[in-house]
This record gives structure tokens, sequence and C-alpha cells, in this order.
């Protein structure tokens, strides 16, 4: 029975990133326990990777590699806690109890039926072969990145040039079954949904003043998210072993925390943005182009100070770092993309575009949730979440023109299978940009 | 915004919302019924990826291979064409781990399939032939030669 030992491994994520929170948060500034739960089950497990490669290139042993980690993990749990002295969770009047005890309920039953399918559907293909994959030759190294799982020519397929949050986190999971189970690692995409589902119903509550308009919103927001099926079945949805999961919800956290601070304006919040910019950018490699995006939208219009985007420095060194010890370790890199010249490039833009509006348009997957939600966004833009959108628009064009440089074969075969998967990364951060955007102006 | 602009913006969000959750319902109705159900193997994610032979509990299976197996570079064998057999060949991969392992497909002309990064093929010790379909799918030998020619004409029996 490999269920304890999976959910153990991942409580003391949860407990690290508790923790993380806790240092990273604002003093004077109310936490509440959705956007406390979210953010911790965003950058718990980065913090135990963080952890474990750390303790791995020590030189420990397995067993001593776990036991330190662990311990690791529960002092920045313990000493998060007790130095984050927050108030108790209340964000909205008195009069809004009844609407958050609703909201409480949608997501227990958004959670409850959402779950069970996480423990149901595969890892997929990617999910499987790449990440899963990385994460055993990780474990079975103890945590340690080899030369030699770098340089295996014959795996060149399991792209290990990728960042490694994702595979490092089942790893980590892995390291405390007895034995191969496929199933009880589902624990790690699991915390992903719950993060992401808390951290969207903290954003929109945030922004809307906590009161019954808020709390209608969040729990519209949750609902629409956990209730589209793209979201949660198939290649890259948010039950899955795909990178498109934590993906997204760092990147709603990054924007939501990013929006919160008065686009880097206050400076009480670079620490933890600059938390959730490396995480990202160590989960997916175009985690980095999002970074970019908040940082330009932080240093938008000209005449701010460029200390808004300073967070996005770490992220920048993270990204580089990783880039070079691929290359110092032999992984080939970059195996899918080669510049077809210019000509090439703009030849498939008409493409592109036109599998991205398909995409969106096609109504057997994704219902009425992208053209519904486009009409909402334009009517619920106002002037503080224009900046927000600007990320949007720079991750879904800077994944679509990623395509111009793709190396398969057949370029539409590509877009079949990627496009979708970038477009779940942007769902969430547009729910929170939606229904935020709205309730900030209604304010009750 | 104004205030009568933004109520009416709430309003018009929420109708969407409801619209936008009726029509996500009218689909769950038809993804429902193709999640899978609980499995007991202890590699549901792989046995998926494993259907062109089929394999179940292809963990417990293939780490009996493993067993058999020196820890040295070996080669799976394929008579279908790759793209067929490209989840099996990863999956076997993975669960054979530290050993490089490369695929050789037989199919028109004889050729190690290398997905876009060509490589020099290392000393090859063993073998495992892909028969999808029959009693026994997996077949394993041993090989000491890395000519694609003689190993497709010599199956392991």
């Amino acid at each position: 029975m490999n269920s304890l030992p999976a959910l153990c491994a991942i409580g003391v994520a949860w407990l690290a990133g508790v923790g993380v929170v806790g240092w990273a948060w604002p003093r004077q500034a109310t936490l509440t326990a959705w956007s406390g739960i979210g953010l911790a089950g965003l950058l718990g497990p980065f913090a135990v990777v963080v952890l474990l490669l750390a303790a791995a290139h020590a030189g420990l042993g397995q067993t001593s590699t776990c036991a330190v980690v662990s311990i690791g993990a529960v002092a920045i749990g313990v000493t998060g806690i007790v130095r984050g002295r927050r108030a108790s969770g209340q964000v909205a009047p008195p009069g809004g109890r009844r609407a958050r005890i609703t909201l409480a309920l949608v997501v227990a039953a958004t959670l409850a039926a959402t779950l069970p399918l996480a423990s149901r559907t595969h890892l997929g293909w990617d999910g499987t072969v790449v990440w899963y994959h990385r994460a055993r030759i990780l474990a079975g190294s103890g945590g340690r990145v080899t030369a030699a799982a770098m340089q295996d020519r014959t795996r060149s397929w399991t792209a290990p040039d990728y960042p490694l949050h994702v595979p490092l986190a089942m790893a980590w999971v892995r390291l405390w079954l007895s034995d191969e189970d496929e199933r009880a690692v589902k624990v790690v995409p699991a915390t992903w949904l719950i993060a992401l589902v808390c951290l969207t119903a903290a954003a929109v509550l945030e922004r809307g003043g906590g009161g019954r308009s808020a709390a209608m919103g969040a729990g519209a927001a949750v609902l629409l998210l956990a209730s589209a099926p793209r979201m949660l079945v198939g290649e890259g949805s948010l039950t899955s072993g795909f990178a498109d999961g934590p993906a997204a919800g760092l990147l709603a956290a990054l924007v939501w925390v990013a929006w919160r601070s008065d686009w880097g304006e206050d400076r009480r919040w670079q620490m933890l943005l600059a938390m959730l910019a490396a995480a990202l950018v160590w989960t997916k490699q175009e985690g980095l182009v999002a970074v970019l995006g908040v940082a330009l939208a932080c240093g938008l219009p000209p005449g701010r100070r460029r200390q808004p985007m300073a967070f996005a420095l770490p992220a920048v060194l993270v990204s580089v770092a990783w880039l070079v010890t691929a290359v110092s370790l032999g992984a080939p890199i970059g195996m899918a993309y080669e510049w077809p010249g210019l000509a090439g490039a703009l030849a498939r833009v008409p493409l592109i575009a036109s599998a991205y509006v398909r995409a969106m348009a096609d109504l057997s997957v994704w219902g009425l949730l992208w053209p519904a939600g486009a009409l909402s966004a334009l009517m619920a833009s106002t002037g503080s979440s224009w900046r927000g959108w600007l990320v949007v628009a720079i991750v879904v064009a800077g994944g679509a023109v990623a395509f111009t440089c793709s190396a398969w074969p057949d370029v539409g075969s590509h877009l079949a299978v990627t496009a979708p998967r970038q477009l779940v990364q942007a769902v969430p951060v547009s729910l929170v940009l939606t229904f935020g955007g709205v309730v900030s102006e209604m304010g009750d | 915004m104004s205030e009568a602009d933004s109520a009416r913006s709430w309003r018009l969000v929420i109708v969407g919302a409801v619209v936008t959750l009726l029509s996500h319902a009218a689909l769950w109705t038809r993804v429902l019924p193709l999640v899978p159900g609980s499995s007991t193997s202890r590699s549901p994610s792989s046995d998926v990826l494993m259907q062109a032979l089929p394999m179940t509990d292809t963990a417990t299976q293939l780490a009996a291979i493993a067993r058999q197996l020196p820890r040295a570079p070996g080669v799976v064998v394929t008579w279908a064409a790759p793209d067929a057999v490209a989840s099996v060949y990863f999956v076997v991969a993975m669960h054979l781990w530290p050993r490089p392992v490369s695929l050789l497909t037989c199919s028109a002309a004889p050729h190690y399939e290398q997905f876009g990064v060509p490589h020099t093929v290392p000393p090859l010790q063993w073998r495992i032939d892909l028969h999808p379909g029959k009693a026994r799918p997996l077949r394993i030998g041993d090989t000491s030669s890395q000519d694609p020619r003689a190993l497709c004409a010599a199956p392991v029996p």
C-alpha cells in the first residue's frame, strides 16, 4: 500500500509551502486561508525540490537525503508559521460570512468532484515517458542530476534539457515508495490541482474585497475552471503528469500577486514574486517568457522605476544556470525546434494562427469557455487589469511564435498536440483577470 | 466605470458563466464514459502506452525482464512502422534504465530510429523483439551484432 507514504511525502511538501508563504508574505498584508493553501501547494513542492537537489549533490545517501530534506522542510514550515503573525483570514466585512461559507462549500464540492478524476486518469504520454521517466532516473540517483543521464543519446526523446521542477517533485514522492507505483505519484498533480482551485478562489475574492459579489465571482471562477472537461481530462490536463498544470497555477499566482502589488510598485511583494517567478521558469522553458512578460507589464508605461521588475532577475539567473548546466553535462538542446529561415517562419504564421483560432472555437472540446470568456473579458476589463491581459497575450503569442521554429516533419501535427495544452495554461489566469476585474469594480 | 456599467457588466459575466457551465455539462456526458476506471496495476499509465502489444501490469513484467538482462546497452527490434510502436519502445526503455536502449525498425529499409538526434549506436549485448498481438509479444535474446540487416534477418525464436 503506497498511498500513505505518498501522502506523507506530499504532506511534507505542503508544510514547507506553508512555511515559504509565512516567510515571503508581507507582514502587514492580510493572508486568507485560500491564499495560504493555494500558494503553499504551488511553492511547497518547489521548496522540497530545491532542498532535494542540494542534499543529493552534497553526497548524502538516499535515506539520508530523504531525512535531511524532510527535516529541512519541517524547519521551513515551522519557522515560517511562527514568523507569520497574520490576520486570521478575514478579508470580507462581517456581513460577508454567509457568502464566504457558500464559497467554501463550492470549493469543497469542486475538489470532491475533481480529485477522484485525478486518481483515475493517467499521467499521459509526456507525463509518463518524459516527466515520470526522468523522475525515475532522478530517484534512482537519489535526486542527483548525473552526466550519464543527460548524455544518454538513446534517451534524447526524454528532453533532458527541460527544467526539473516536475520530475524532481515526482522523484520526491518516488523516494518514499517501496516499489514502483504510478498511481501513488498522481498525488503530485493532485496537489497542484488543489492549489490552483484555492488560488483562483483567493485571487478573485481578494480583488473584490471579500463581500458577497466577490464570493460569487470567486465561486463562478472556480466552477468554470473545474468544470471544463479539457482542463481535467486528457494530455496536458490538470490531472495529468504534464508540466502544464503547475505552470498554469504558477502563472496565475504570479500575475495575481503582481496585480496585488500594484504591478511591483509595492516592494513588500518582491520576495514572493521572485519565488513564484523562479518556480515558473523551472517548471517549463516557456515560463521565462511569462516571467519576462510580467516584468514588462510591471515596467510599463515608461516613467515607472526599474525596481518593479527586480523580481525577475533570480528567475532569469535560474533559467540561464540550468541551461548552462544542461549543456555542460552534455544534454542535447532544443530537439523539437530549429530555425527554418525567415521566409519559412513567416510562411507558417497563417497555419499557426488558424490552428489557435480553431482550437479555441472547438465547442466539442472547450464548450463555450473561450467565446464566452472573450466577451466577458472585454466587458470586465478595467484600468488595473490591462497589464495582466498583456501578460496573457505575451504568453499565448510566445507559445504560438515558437511553432515557427518547429522541427516536426508536420507542423500541423505539432500544433494539434501542443496548442491545446498551451491554452490550458492560459485559462486560470484569464479567469482571475476576468472575474477579479469585474468584482473589483463592484466592491460591495 | 460607473456603478450602472459595473452592475451591467456583472450581470452579463454571470449569464456568460452560467451558459458556459451548461455547455461544460453537455460535454461531460460524452467525456465521462471515457474516463478510465480504477486499476489494480501498479503502472496504469505505462499499461495504456503498451496497448499496441498489449501488456498489462507493465511494471511487474518489465521488472522481471530487467532481471534477466545484463546492465549493458541493448536494442528493441520491431517489424512494424516506428510510429506504431514508439510508445512501447519508450515505456520499455523507461523500465530498463540505466541500460541504453536503441530502437531498430525492420520495416522497409532496416535502420535505427533516433528521433532526430543522430548518434553512434552503443555496442549491443541484448535484444527485445516486439511481436504485437502474439502470445509472447516480447522475446528476449542475446546479440553481439549492431548490423541492422543481420539483426532483422535473425529474430529471436
